[in-house]
């Protein structure tokens, strides 16, 4: 358990600092204003835990990879709040952009995972 | 007591660090070490400098460093006294002194406001946030009774760190910080302004006022007058700077984008050294009817404002840029920065005040 635990902790800790370095990596190449750092992030971790799913990975490899890294590596919550900050403004054009295609390719992200993930 | 005083504004990063700590606590300690009589701490909302990626709130990844502006006003003895210590802990941004005349207490009468009547002037008042008029805070109240005199516009920015007659006020996190200044600055003439003087000082508490000599370019989309032309030096060589503020609500569009937004881009765009998005609680401009935030509206239509400094040259470089975005919305003025310092240039630092033709006679 404690060794779990600790595991958590560091798989954690790196899908976080890979979600830090790909959404600046993104983010400081444009000055566009749709929130792509987000998105990238959002989409390549869906992918994997397509991927993962799609692998029938062992319940522990799961929880490792899946629960604590791609779960920190991706953010809900971010893409909450660059919705709702363009609404603020009366950006709504780019508000439902923004929903729309991180949910629709979000979802085809995980099936298109889960599909490879079946022939490996 | 009216007194020529000096306004030293610096713009920098909140992540800014001096020493140990972050450059604004070291900025407000020193102020509150020197007794300055007024300062505030601005959050900034978006915002590039000569060395930075546009930071913005838009976005979380580009928000983690977004601009904060620092303004401390006294007399001309005092800040030049503080003036050492502060060089000592900023080192990032820039640093700009402007004349400014001081009102305290008995002094914000009518009278106060200089005899030219019809000239452009800007009036900002520093007060505490804990008087209520009418059940509601006292800026609401003081915004309403500046439009009703026909002011060119007004808007109320709440600080987050300061001193009031050289006590510190610093906010803190989950607290009502009734203490901790605002600043409301208005735009308009001695004839509009001056009636209201009075009113507002009362509307604020231990307030404390500032004037300066603005020129009015734009209002709603009406061009009044395009930024003079200034020599880039003053007759004994001091280099003078010019600056630039865009005040308009949240909502005013450019091409379906924000304002405030379009302008920082196509002004980072052009090769700008740099510009500050301030965002305000409660304002107004030509007469419109005021803005501000409305409980359960997911629009926000809170006062903003884009404030250029550059040399003379860039600005005439830079209008054609802030003349489109400003093409029907927003209230442009222009002033005089007698002495600035950009920190990641190598000169050595001088803020020597230049000569320039709109100073008080005070000083000059």
């Amino acid at each position: 358990m404690v060794i779990t635990v600790l595991l958590v902790a560091v798989c954690g800790g790196l899908g976080s600092i890979s979600r830090f370095l790909v959404d600046g990596l993104v983010q400081s190449r444009r000055l566009g204003e749709f929130p792509l750092g987000t998105l990238v992030v959002n989409l390549t971790g869906s992918f994997l835990l397509g991927l993962l799913a799609g692998l029938h990975a062992p319940a522990h490899t799961m929880l490792i990879l899946g629960t604590a890294t791609v779960g920190s590596y991706t953010t809900f919550s971010t893409w909450m709040l660059e919705t709702h900050r363009p609404a603020e403004d009366g950006e709504h054009g780019l508000a439902r952009q923004n929903f729309a295609i991180s949910l629709a390719a979000g979802l085809a992200a995980v099936a298109l995972g889960r599909l490879i993930g079946g022939w490996l | 007591m009216r007194q020529a005083g000096i306004k030293l504004t610096t713009y920098f990063s909140e992540r800014d660090r001096s020493g140990e700590g972050f450059l604004a606590d070291a900025l407000f300690d020193v102020y509150e070490h020197h007794k300055m009589h007024t300062s505030v701490l601005l959050r900034g909302v978006e915002g590039f400098g000569q060395h930075h990626h546009l930071q913005t709130d838009r976005l979380l990844t580009l928000s983690e460093n977004l601009p904060a502006v620092s303004i401390a006003v006294d007399t001309r003895e005092r800040v030049e006294g503080a003036l050492p210590d502060i060089l000592e802990v900023a080192s990032h941004g820039l640093i700009s002194l402007e004349r400014a005349e001081l009102l305290t207490g008995e002094d914000m009468s009518e009278s106060a406001l200089p005899d030219d009547p019809g000239r452009a002037i800007k009036l900002t008042v520093y007060g505490g946030r804990s008087v209520r008029a009418a059940g509601q805070p006292g800026y609401i109240a003081a915004v309403d009774l500046l439009r009703r005199s026909g002011a060119a516009g007004a808007s109320v920015l709440l600080a987050v760190d300061g001193t009031l007659h050289g006590e510190r006020r610093r906010a803190r996190f989950m607290a009502r910080n009734a203490n901790v200044p605002l600043m409301l600055l208005t735009m308009g003439d001695a004839r509009t302004l001056g009636p209201a003087l009075p009113g507002v000082a009362e509307l604020l508490d231990d307030a404390v006022a500032t004037i300066e000599r603005i020129q009015i370019c734009k209002s709603d989309g009406q061009t009044l007058s395009e930024p003079h032309a200034i020599e880039e030096k003053d007759p004994s060589g001091l280099p003078v700077m010019q600056k630039l503020m865009v005040h308009a609500e949240e909502q005013a569009k450019v091409d379906g984008h924000p304002l405030y937004r379009e302008l920082a881009v196509r002004l980072k765009e052009a090769g700008a050294a740099g510009a500050t998005v301030l965002r305000g609680i409660r304002g107004f401009y030509a007469g419109h009817e005021p803005f501000a935030d409305r409980l359960l509206e997911l629009q926000r239509n809170v006062p903003v404002h884009v404030i250029v400094v550059d040399t003379p040259g860039n600005v005439q470089r830079w209008w054609p840029i802030v003349d489109r975005a400003t093409r029907d919305a927003g209230l442009v003025t222009s002033e005089l920065v007698p002495a600035s310092h950009a920190f990641s240039s190598e000169q050595r630092v001088q803020l020597k005040l230049a000569a320039t033709p709109t100073a008080p006679d005070a000083d000059a």
